[in-house]
């Protein structure tokens, strides 16, 4: 009521005439359409609320699910980086054992046979590789 | 008998309890929801697809509703949104230079009038729809509506002082084209 007496004298002081002019509602619908809108709009909202797609935006909505959802999605990650630098660091510590432990010689011997075993045609290309490279007095040193 | 806004949210929250609490929000708001509509849109099917987007936004949107606002002027705003969206979505259709939705709207007033509506009504519905869309919004909701100035506020997100202004100017333009002879 406060509101309608304040809007009458608003309107006063910047148009009498239309002050004046009596409201009137120049569109109408029929008679029972509200009843049949109330209706449509409950047929829509209930099938919308049956729907996935409305469970899977109000799940989306939910705070709870979406904290859940971002702890959940941080778990993962960390515990795949947490894995991956353990992984790395566990080869890293074999790597080492390796070159402080085992003796180059051997090393190098084994690698030799290996590699000599898998083709032939590399295989005397590389021991004549070997033998050009290497000191012959060592070679007759070892002989 | 309706629920105040205050307990239909409380129902709202209640598991279960929400479709009772939606359907007292429909039965209470959706004549004021058609007409807010109605006068912006004119023509009644358009009207009524859009109040009943308009619902099915308030029923998703429920969850997020915050209370910071009025329920009725929370429902208002996404009216007037949903209006302006499909004026526009309108308008870029008739972009070419020979079709004019303002005057398509405006040819709809007569198309849609009540027989029994007087001529100077008539008038007044045409001059509102020859405003800009902000003064549009305005007027209509304080003239028709009869909102105070906070609540319009609250639903265009506008300073009370330019609301002021642009209703005092929609009102002289509304005058100058209903009254003043051509």
């Amino acid at each position: 009521m406060e509101n309608k007496n304040e809007i009458q004298n608003e309107l006063q002081e910047i148009s009498r005439k239309l002050k004046i002019l009596e409201k009137k509602e120049i569109f109408s619908v029929s008679e029972n359409y509200f009843t049949e809108l109330k209706e449509s709009i409950h047929a829509k909202t209930h099938s919308k609320r049956h729907s996935n797609l409305y469970y899977f935006k109000s799940l989306i909505l939910n705070r709870t699910v979406r904290i859940s959802f971002v702890v959940f999605l941080i778990t993962v990650v960390s515990t795949i980086t947490f894995i991956k630098l353990q992984k790395e660091s566990a080869s890293q510590k074999v790597e080492n054992y390796i070159l402080s432990n085992i003796d180059s010689d051997l090393m190098s011997d084994y690698l030799i046979n290996n590699i000599s075993t898998d083709n032939s045609k590399t295989d005397t290309e590389f021991n004549d590789n070997i033998l050009e490279n290497i000191d012959e007095n060592l070679i007759i040193e070892e002989l | 008998m309706f629920l105040s806004d205050s307990e239909i949210l409380r129902n709202f929250n209640i598991k279960g309890q929400e479709e009772y609490a939606f359907s007292h929000l429909t039965n209470k708001y959706k004549e004021k929801v058609y007409w807010i509509i109605r006068k912006m849109l004119i023509d009644h099917e358009d009207t009524n697809d859009v109040t009943q987007d308009v619902f099915i936004k308030v029923w998703i949107n429920f969850s997020k509703f915050r209370a910071e606002s009025q329920l009725y002027t929370w429902i208002y705003r996404i009216a007037v949104n949903e209006c302006i969206n499909f004026l526009n979505k309108k308008k870029s259709r008739f972009f070419l230079p020979l079709i004019n939705y303002e005057k398509q709207l405006l040819a709809k007033v007569d198309e849609s009038t009540d027989l029994t509506a007087d001529d100077i009504h008539v008038k007044l519905q045409k001059a509102v729809l020859q405003l800009p869309e902000k003064q549009q919004i305005v007027f209509n909701l304080r003239y028709f509506q009869e909102l105070s100035y906070e609540d319009i506020a609250e639903i265009t997100k506008t300073s009370i002082g330019a609301l002021k202004a642009s209703y005092h100017h929609a009102v002289k333009k509304i005058e100058k084209l209903i009254f003043v002879p051509d």
